[in-house]
């Protein structure tokens, strides 16, 4: 055969599948590079600087914790410490957390580290999602922290974290539901450690996931 | 092939092929379990929880087709490289190391389900990361076991034949092998922690393993209809560039919604766009391959793995493409993202795309195992075949009703809250889905049995002229 | 910000899901038409039938763009899509009956 085509040739295909596979693994690359510098863990400083972080640092288990809408960014954003007028973190209103609001970085540190291998080392994420991901055999925990049902019970416990801390260490006691949570042998210092997690995990800024949290609106019982 | 004799490689992709069989009907045993209980909550609660039954279900299914993969490419690498496995004595080493270790981590799962909030849980009993839950010292495993397994396609090709299957095969299991990695540390920020874990179940899945499958699925081709391989090679390498091209950034549409920055939105929504160009391709090519094919009156010379194969195509388009389509774009899947949307895409995508031409391979093993000119579907074959799809079909239609009311009641009208996620799994029309995604488990484990029975009677059954193969040989 | 997230209404959610289902559908259909129309598998005049399938998907891209209420980036990847469509099967013909030509009749 004369001349081949480019087309048909075996060469040209294998150097442009390498190419395409290199140029795209070399964009992911650089894109992981400034994901991963903006998805730091904030530090205590950056609270008290009033710097707005995606997953901020865990000192503020010490603030009170909203989930508003944003105007500016046109989904509800975390909103921690309060809201100034344009819809700001502001950093000030604190909230007592098993009865403290003064826990330092490193006890705040402490706590979500052992709160997060707790998460793990109880297989969460396979019946609950956490950022949507896992398994659909139980509720979301992303915003669980400012979930309404939580604020019913408080009372009766002296405060939300005490009502979760309690449901965890034995949760068929208070189950919900007939699809009950089994009991994983969650100690008392493990389920302040998951309460404190989900309060963390609850300022994470998740682009408006879940939307329009807490709205319920409509005839809810129209489907049954 | 010559008869009876095969490599040694090829026996040893035999006994991959067994454990991953075994591990399939596992898969489907605790997903039927999980499905009981999404029914009847109070089964096996407190002794098998829907967590244990789950991470069982969807870690045999990782495992098994981990173990058709590394045993289709033993079977094919002699074949192709036209030498013996260089290390075959450490590769079986290496797989009764692996099968050991995949038992004791199993067995720890079942017995031991959870353990203190402290490392040495993570390091001895589970990583509690969906999928990858196996804890590090098996990671750690793991790892030595796939080195073991890469020299021995590298040192292989090197030494033999270095076809254009293989050179693909090579590049993309040293990328399957190192992103595994991206998965084996331990951090308390889970925004970081889910970015990176992606990179092993997305890379894996939407990218590494549809490469693998391309390139295996070049061989049954060559294998099954004679294809020209020059052919078949240089079209590889087109499927790898659409494939890697478009499924190394689609990774994006999971960064919507884990504390990554916006500009997500946009990689995502491109490139779930370009998703479907490779199934696109795909599709027009088995349609022309076919077409030519069905002019020149050629033979297929395994009907059971040529008809796998077929299901792959149609089953990987539904699954990937439909499914995946329908909630791709960021606008919706703000609603959809921790749905049962997920699960019927992935139920679909899993099977169509990989369980499929995976029973393939094992078919055309079967076939040579027994030194068969060619291989017939049997009766039972064929049911296996009608069972299994059209209950992973019907089973992805099921779980898609379920996840259409469980958007709308719990994220359209109660906005994502637990009273609203409650109010949606109490709803009848979400409960009708998970009863036919039950009854339709049941299928799949009917076709199961049946596929099962043929792979084991199959070669008994095949018309005489088909032995003719087989008496040449033992006479020669 | 470019990037602002509408609330779905209830009702639309079912064609949301339905439109975008036969996005992809009509582009196998479309694909599937050409290819056959192309090897001469069956009558020319089903070409007809691959373009209205184009069609079909051109008007489905778009009602889903109304009814996701994009905002202009994601309405260029939707339009890009609709004309990728078109000639992507072209493409893939295009380089099959270059490589067969080459490989199995030189």
């Amino acid at each position: 055969m004369a001349k081949v085509s480019v087309w048909s040739s075996n060469r040209f295909w294998r150097r442009s599948a390498t190419w395409v596979t290199g140029v795209s693994a070399v964009l992911l690359i650089l894109l992981t590079f400034d994901s991963m510098a903006q998805m730091q863990m904030g530090t205590a400083k950056d609270i008290k600087n009033k710097v707005d972080k995606r997953i901020p640092s865990p000192v503020v288990i010490n603030y009170k914790i909203e989930y508003k809408m944003s105007r500016k960014r046109g989904h509800e954003v975390p909103i921690i410490g309060g809201m100034s007028p344009d819809g700001k973190s502001l950093y000030q209103v604190k909230e007592k957390f098993f009865g403290r609001d003064d826990y330092t970085e490193a006890e705040a540190r402490a706590l979500i580290h052992k709160g997060k291998l707790t998460i793990q080392a109880k297989n969460c994420m396979d019946c609950h999602t956490l950022l949507g991901n896992g398994a659909y055999y139980a509720p979301d925990l992303t915003k669980a922290w400012l979930d309404p049902t939580w604020e019913t019970l408080a009372p009766a416990y002296g405060g939300k974290e005490y009502a979760i801390a309690t449901f965890l260490q034995n949760p068929p006691a208070m189950a919900m539901h007939e699809r009950k949570m089994p009991n994983l042998g969650i100690t008392k210092d493990e389920a302040k450690a998951v309460v404190a997690y989900l309060k963390f995990m609850s300022a994470i800024d998740t682009n408006g996931f879940p939307r329009n949290f807490g709205k319920i609106k409509g005839a809810v019982d129209a489907w049954k | 092939m010559h008869g009876n004799r095969l490599y040694e490689g090829q026996k040893l992709a035999l006994k991959y092929f067994f454990v991953a069989m075994v591990l399939f009907g596992a898969q489907l045993l605790f997903g039927l379990l999980a499905a009981i209980q999404f029914l009847y909550p109070d089964f096996l609660f407190g002794v098998l929880d829907f967590s244990i039954n789950r991470i069982v279900h969807i870690n045999a299914l990782v495992v098994w087709l981990l173990y058709a993969m590394i045993g289709a490419v033993y079977w094919l690498l002699p074949d192709e490289a036209g030498r013996e496995v260089v290390g075959i004595k450490l590769g079986n080493l290496a797989f009764y190391v692996l099968t050991a270790a995949v038992a004791v981590v199993v067995l720890v799962y079942l017995f031991v389900q959870v353990g203190p909030g402290k490392e040495s849980t993570i390091w001895f009993i589970t990583e509690g990361r969906e999928y990858i839950e196996a804890p590090r010292w098996a990671d750690i495993g793991i790892v030595a076991v796939v080195l073991i397994f890469l020299y021995n396609v590298y040192a292989t090709t090197m030494s033999g034949r270095r076809t254009g299957i293989l050179s693909v095969l090579m590049a993309d299991l040293i990328a399957l092998a190192g992103l595994y990695l991206a998965g084996m540390f331990y951090t308390d920020n889970i925004a970081v922690d889910q970015y990176w874990w992606w990179w092993v179940i997305h890379l894996w899945v939407e990218a590494t393993w549809e490469v693998y499958v391309a390139a295996v699925g070049g061989y049954i081709l060559i294998k099954t209809l004679n294809a020209n391989r020059k052919v078949v090679e240089m079209w590889l390498w087109i499927e790898v560039a659409m494939m890697f091209g478009s499924g190394i950034l689609g990774l994006g549409h999971h960064y919507f919604w884990i504390g990554t920055p916006e500009y997500w939105w946009e990689i995502g929504a491109l490139f779930s766009a370009l998703e479907p160009v490779p199934l696109v391709g795909l599709f027009v090519h088995v349609l022309y391959d076919w077409g030519k094919h069905s002019g020149q009156g050629h033979k297929i010379i395994n009907v059971p793995a040529f008809a796998w194969l077929t299901v792959e195509t149609f089953g990987n388009f539904l699954g990937a493409g439909v499914w995946g389509f329908m909630h791709t774009l960021p606008q919706i899947n703000l609603y959809t993202h921790g749905t049962q949307w997920a699960a019927a895409h992935g139920h679909l995508a899993f099977f169509g795309a990989y369980v499929t031409i995976l029973i393939g391979a094992i078919y055309l093993a079967i076939q040579g195992k027994a030194g068969l000119k060619e291989l017939k579907m049997t009766k039972a074959g064929w049911w296996a075949i009608v069972l299994i799809t059209a209950g992973m079909l019907f089973m992805t239609v099921a779980l898609t009703a379920s996840a259409y009311v469980q958007t709308m009641v719990e994220r359209g009208m109660y906005g994502a809250t637990w009273q609203g996620y409650f109010a949606a799994q109490a709803n009848r029309w979400f409960l009708e889905g998970m009863g036919w995604r039950l009854a339709m488990g049941v299928v799949v484990i009917a076709g199961y049995v049946l596929l099962i029975y043929d792979m084991l009677t199959c070669t008994k059954k095949q018309p005489a002229e088909a032995y003719e193969g087989e008496v040449a040989a033992a006479a020669a | 910000m470019e990037y602002y997230m509408h609330d779905i209404p209830l009702h639309d959610f079912l064609p949301i899901f339905v439109d975008s289902a036969m996005v992809i559908f009509l582009g196998m259909m479309y694909a599937g038409f050409f290819t056959l129309v192309k090897l001469r598998l069956v009558k020319s005049y089903f070409m007809v039938a691959a373009y209205l399938s184009w069609l079909g998907l051109v008007g489905c891209i778009y009602y889903l763009g109304v009814l996701l209420q994009v905002e202009p980036y994601t309405q260029k990847v939707l339009f890009g899509a609709m004309v990728g469509y078109l000639i992507f099967p072209h493409i893939v013909y295009f380089l099959l009956e270059k490589v067969h030509k080459r490989f199995e009749h030189a």
